[in-house]
């Protein structure tokens, strides 16, 4: 179930806005639900990070979108937002508050069911996988999203995730073909990179969250090819 | 004269002649690669030297013609493993039987020299064999691999195979005709001699057909440098010319507040009204002001919003203009202008105006700018080296835009992506920041 919250003052917009979520859900067949609030104050006094996509007017009373988008940033960081707006001259500092695309006023069906499409899509990836790995007299689970990266020493393998490090054994060869379509990218004959994790480049160093770890000469373009295409899908 | 010294052992001929398509194959695009690779190439040196060991004892009227088949076989093997078009491949045949002929004529040379009195087959005339087409093919490897284009093509048109492929069947029948006939003025009467017509016949003929290459690749590079210019050019003068319309709009922006006081003023409703659909008007254009915190990406955001008005396309926009402080202004006209012309020309054709869709982004992803204009996008793309070939007809200066775009990301050591999905077609850009 994808939870939606609309926050639009003017009754003729969250009304059609309504009706276009309808829509959406019966013809993709995606279980959706909504809520409706009509202005920042009150959805702000309300909010615990329970939606997934949160539809904001930019043009309010009270609070604007803008201060609600802001006040959103520093308790989530993750909801999708998507300004509802006429105001392209504010929408187009989305960046700011990590709103990448809005909606134009007045609103059409198609426009909007491809945005919402969109976002669809970016939660899906936000979705874990998750793959075991041998330890040391067992299995371990291990959540992708956590991972940052994958050192090989000799026969061990060293797996550095969010929650410490866990000591695994086998052929770095073998994740680096399993982990290609989850966002993973082999820098180097020792190192395989959660593309998530990486800050940027400090030649011949790839930064990552918590280190700097060496980049292969011949891997260079190919990591920033796959970095490119890997970012480019996850904006919306 | 024909029966005094052995001629070239057949197998020999097609060993070369399999070595020399091998090399050419080795610097183009090809289709294959690894044991599939292996395999096609082991099963060709296979039926060339089986074809040119079994058409060997036929008479001489046969000798054209099995040479002509050998040919063929050899334009077969490079036009299935590469992705040459039917000339292309035609080209490089040329060049490769010319290759094959001086070296194995140079070969022979040297084995009739040395060891005239040598099988062909024993251990210091296979040794000799080895090492001459071995050195030789090596110098012709690393000469062509210098001048063969990134993607392994040349884009050979039907002319320039002619041109080539006259030059390859002159020097066929001069450097053979000793063999043919004595009876010529052109015709050698010795042994060496006749040797050594051929291989300086076939020299000759290699070094001009290299030469020639050598010229249209030239010609093929300056050609696409002055296309990317001319794009650079074009954005760079419409930039310019935007400057002045849109400082015009902001003059109407003035102008607007003082329609609005005398607005106020007005008490004739005709009048009235006549001023608010004007002002309306006015208005519409003054909403495709783009406010990035970067005056250049500004006013080209603004001359393309205008052009997307016009045509019933949407444009959206979120853009941090502060990102592009260090970019050189052509640059961003560049990237920007190409993409979004692109996009638009092709939002234009779209049937449904709803479905006019195009977004801009621009924002910092860590330590690296992203830039990414996508557009709602029907239908199929064929890919070419990574980026799409354009669906337009005027072909060449399409691709150069996005090649354009390419080479300005490079030059900032980032680089362009593109993709398709769901009916969004997707260029993004990413430029690592320097730390």
């Amino acid at each position: 179930m994808v939870k939606v919250a609309i926050v639009e003052d003017e009754a003729l917009y969250h009304e059609q806005l309504e009706a276009f979520l309808t829509q959406f859900k019966a013809e993709k067949d995606q279980p959706l639900e909504w809520s409706i609030y009509t202005d920042g104050d009150q959805f702000m006094d309300q909010y615990q990070s329970q939606f997934d996509i949160i539809l904001l007017d930019i043009q309010m009373p009270l609070m604007d979108g803008m201060t609600v988008a802001e006040e959103i940033r520093k308790i989530d960081q993750h909801v999708i937002i998507i300004f509802i707006t006429n105001m392209t001259q504010y929408a187009i500092k989305g960046y700011a508050v990590d709103a990448l695309d809005y909606v134009l006023k007045p609103i059409n069906y198609f426009a909007f069911k491809e945005r919402l499409q969109k976002a669809l899509e970016r939660l899906e990836y936000k979705k874990s996988r998750f793959i075991t790995v041998k330890v040391k007299g067992g299995m371990a689970r291990l959540d992708l999203k956590d991972l940052y990266y994958i050192e090989s020493q000799g026969h061990q393998l060293l797996f550095h995730t969010k929650d410490g490090l866990i000591e695994s054994s086998g052929a770095i060869k073998h994740y680096e073909q399993e982990l290609l379509a989850d966002g993973f990218y082999r820098i180097h004959k020792g190192f395989i990179v959660n593309l998530n994790y990486v800050q940027g480049i400090n030649d011949p160093f790839v930064v990552m969250k918590t280190t700097e770890l060496p980049i292969g000469r011949t891997k260079k373009k190919g990591f920033l090819e796959t970095l490119t295409k890997h970012w480019g899908d996850q904006s919306i | 004269m024909n029966d005094v010294f052995p001629e070239i052992p057949r197998l020999f001929t097609a060993l070369s002649e399999w070595l020399a398509c091998v090399v050419y194959i080795s610097v183009l695009k090809r289709h294959y690669a690894g044991s599939k690779l292996v395999m096609i190439m082991t099963s060709a040196l296979a039926i060339q030297a089986l074809f040119l060991m079994a058409t060997g004892d036929l008479p001489i009227y046969f000798w054209i013609p099995s040479m002509a088949l050998a040919v063929v076989m050899m334009w077969l093997f490079i036009f299935m493993t590469t992705e040459t078009s039917v000339y292309e491949a035609g080209y490089f045949v040329v060049k490769a039987f010319v290759a094959a002929e001086l070296v194995a004529s140079f070969h022979w040379q040297l084995h009739f020299y040395l060891l005239r009195n040598q099988s062909a087959y024993s251990f210091l005339g296979l040794l000799l064999l080895t090492g001459t087409y071995g050195i030789l093919y090596f110098i012709i490897w690393y000469l062509e691999k210098q001048h063969i284009p990134k993607g392994g093509l040349l884009g050979i048109k039907p002319r320039e195979f002619w041109s080539s492929a006259t030059i390859g069947v002159a020097v066929f029948f001069i450097s053979n005709l000793s063999f043919v006939s004595v009876r010529t003025p052109f015709s050698g009467q010795y042994t060496t001699e006749i040797l050594n017509i051929r291989t300086l016949v076939d020299l000759g003929g290699f070094a001009i057909l290299f030469a020639y290459h050598v010229q249209l690749n030239e010609l093929r590079v300056r050609h696409e440098l002055e296309a990317m210019q001319n794009i650079l050019q074009h954005q760079y003068t419409q930039y310019q010319q935007s400057k002045e319309s849109i400082e015009l709009i902001n003059y109407k922006y003035h102008d607007l507040k003082h329609q609005l006081i005398a607005l106020k003023a007005e008490t004739d409703p005709a009048k009235r009204q006549a001023y608010i659909d004007e002002m309306q008007d006015e208005i519409k254009m003054f909403e495709a002001q783009h406010k990035t915190g970067h005056h250049v990406l500004d006013t080209l955001l603004t001359m393309k919003h205008m052009t997307c008005l016009k045509n019933n396309i949407t444009l959206t926009s979120v853009a941090d203009g502060q990102l592009l402080q260090d970019m050189d202004v052509k640059d961003i006209v560049t990237i920007f202008g190409n993409a979004l012309d692109n996009a638009i020309e092709y939002e234009c054709k779209v049937k449904e105006s709803d479905k006019r869709l195009i977004h801009v982004l621009l924002k910092r992803q860590h330590q690296f700018t992203m830039i990414q204009i996508e557009n709602y996008f029907e239908g199929q793309l064929d890919y070419e080296d990574g980026l799409p070939s354009t669906t337009k007809k005027n072909k060449h200066l399409h691709g150069y835009g996005i090649k354009s775009i390419r080479h300005t990301a490079e030059k900032y050591g980032g680089t362009v992506q593109i993709t398709e999905k769901n009916h969004w077609f997707k260029v993004t850009i990413l430029i690592p920041h320097t730390i």
